[in-house]
């Protein structure tokens, strides 16, 4: 059974079993209901999280002088350091960094739409009236690329892509939220812009019936996947568009070392670059491997795992989150980002230099990292040089 | 009724609780969990809003606090858990276990996070990125989750099984 055989048999068993039920709740709840429901238990994790972060702490400390020695001086050759996890609160020197580093944005709504690999970022926040998408220079400069009125003129989508040449804005239609109707809408159109003018040099159009759900750029050029199974290469350059794969494409993935696609039977095809499970400088291969260009972060044997292709240092961190899934978000220098599998956006940073980890206080939806500069969006929306961001301690 | 009107919680429920219902069944496999969590997102919508509703999209609100209810319990629940050596059969309410399909069966096995990916792709046709937002994830993770899911269900004997008896 192939990927698209699979899917509609979980649609035909999930849509069966929805019908199965015929009613729900009313409102207002019955008292009965309402005597029935139990209260809402919260957890008291606080006490055995401090138990945990204070032996935690113990080790770290043993752990971050035995190794303080190696650390004070840049190996020559690879050499791996290991450390233990301690979690530590949010220290006033980090939340004075964080404001520093805060957008000024108002109240309004804001995501990170993407990162380019010298740190330039794109931004887009609504006032009510407008969605707006800025470009945010590494030095901290913003210039806007695009304003559309809202609702009624679109949505930029997660997912735009920038590099150092070019800047693509997936637009979504704007859908209203419809009753039981769910809401798929196809992407509407790129909007491709020069990054030396900032003039938009074209909009590539999408038909409805497409659906395309997957899309990437690399090298000059831009990848689209629809729901055809067709893969798309679109040359920013010449602006031609020809069909490379015409049929059978289940995926299409872009990451910082290329973009490939994958059959049905799973197998992955590159189309630009290079897999992105392999580190500069190390064996093996890393699944879900993160960079900011220079330092790569990864889950290896469930350690955190960091290297740095400037020292040839690799250091693990034991002990994180014992039993929680976590996935790495991203890496930006010496920092490590997590999110893990509690309900509720929750992003940890962990400083590789000590083992410290530290939930942010507050989500970060969508980051980017790369060069120096680390940008993460959700309330408030931060825009950080991470040399000037202090050292986490246990 | 245009959603993004301010309506109120009774209007609400008398047109989505059925939808909702079936969502929350088709997200946990469990009747009176789902009931549950619906009474428990009806609770929280009135806690924080009371009867109107004043938010633009208050089906995909309801979606969410469902999807992050089920995540809260699961995670609860595994905290609670004992470890043993032998797994009880899953237990099934409501329907004849022989009426299920391979692929109902399938579903319960699959870590909660994976399976929510599924529901809401498979059953709403959500697009990745309102996944993310459901969910409170990246997109990224989302097709994570759900790479990691179809791969444990091609795995599965249950599916294998399925497989070769239609092909005999």
């Amino acid at each position: 059974m192939n990927d698209q055989q699979l899917e509609a048999v979980l649609r035909s068993s999930l849509a069966r079993h929805a019908d199965t039920i015929d009613s729900g709740p009313t409102w207002p709840l019955d008292d009965d209901v309402l005597e029935q429901r139990p209260q809402r238990r919260r957890v008291v994790w606080w006490p055995i999280a401090a138990a945990v972060a204070a032996v935690l702490a113990v080790l770290g400390v043993v752990l971050a002088v035995r190794h303080a020695s190696s650390d004070r001086h840049r190996p020559a050759t690879p050499v791996t350091v290991t450390r233990s996890a301690c979690t530590i609160d949010p220290s006033p020197a980090w939340s004075a960094a964080m404001n520093a580093a805060t957008l000024k944005l108002g109240d309004t709504p804001s995501v990170i739409l993407g990162g380019a690999p010298d740190g330039a970022i794109l931004l887009r926040y609504g006032s009510g009236q407008t969605a707006q998408t800025d470009l945010i220079a590494p030095d901290g400069s913003r210039r806007t690329l695009d304003e559309r009125p809202e609702p009624g003129g679109g949505i930029t989508a997660m997912g735009s892509e920038i590099d150092r040449r070019w800047i693509v804005l997936a637009v979504w239609p704007n859908t209203p939220d419809t009753a039981d109707a769910p809401t798929n809408p196809p992407l509407a159109e790129f909007d491709v812009i020069d990054r030396a003018s900032l003039h938009r040099t074209e909009t590539i159009p999408l038909a409805a019936r497409d659906k395309v759900n997957a899309w990437a750029m690399r090298d000059g050029h831009l990848y689209w996947l629809d729901g055809h199974g067709r893969v798309a290469d679109h040359d920013l350059t010449t602006r031609q568009t020809r069909t490379i794969v015409p049929s059978g494409a289940l995926d299409l993935v872009g990451s910082f070392a290329g973009v490939a696609w994958s059959d049905a039977h799973g197998v992955t095809h590159q189309l630009a670059g290079s897999p992105a499970d392999q580190v500069p400088g190390l064996p093996g291969r890393h699944p879900d491997l993160v960079t900011d260009g220079t330092a790569y972060a990864w889950i290896g044997n469930g350690d955190l795992a960091w290297y740095s292709t400037a020292t040839k240092q690799t250091v693990l961190i034991h002990n994180f989150a014992p039993g929680l899934e976590i996935t790495v978000r991203a890496v930006a220098g010496p920092y490590i980002l997590i999110d893990d599998d509690a309900p509720g956006p929750r992003l940890w940073i962990a400083d590789t230099r000590t083992g410290a980890v530290m939930d942010s206080d507050g989500p970060g939806e969508e980051l980017a990292s790369a060069d120096g500069i680390l940008a993460f969006s959700g309330m408030p929306t931060v825009f950080a040089h991470v040399d000037r961001l202090p050292e986490l301690h246990c | 009724m245009d959603a993004g009107v301010t309506t109120t919680l009774t209007a609400f429920t008398a047109q989505h609780s059925l939808g909702l219902t079936r969502f929350a069944y088709v997200l946990t496999g469990d009747r009176q969990l789902a009931e549950d969590l619906v009474q428990d997102c009806l609770l929280a919508l009135h806690r924080r809003f009371g009867e109107t509703l004043p938010i633009e999209a208050p089906v995909a609100y309801a979606r969410r606090v469902i999807a992050n209810g089920q995540a809260s319990r699961m995670r609860r629940r595994a905290s609670l858990e004992t470890v043993v050596d032998a797994f009880p059969d899953i237990g099934v309410e409501g329907t004849d276990l022989s009426e299920q399909d391979a692929a109902w069966r399938m579903l319960a096995t699959l870590p909660d996070r994976q399976r929510a990916v599924l529901v809401l792709r498979y059953y709403l046709d959500l697009p990745d990125e309102e996944i993310a937002r459901t969910l409170d994830c990246r997109v990224g993770t989302v097709r994570s989750l759900a790479a990691r899911a179809f791969a444990a269900l091609r795995q599965h004997p249950l599916l294998a099984a399925d497989v070769e008896e239609s092909q005999s």
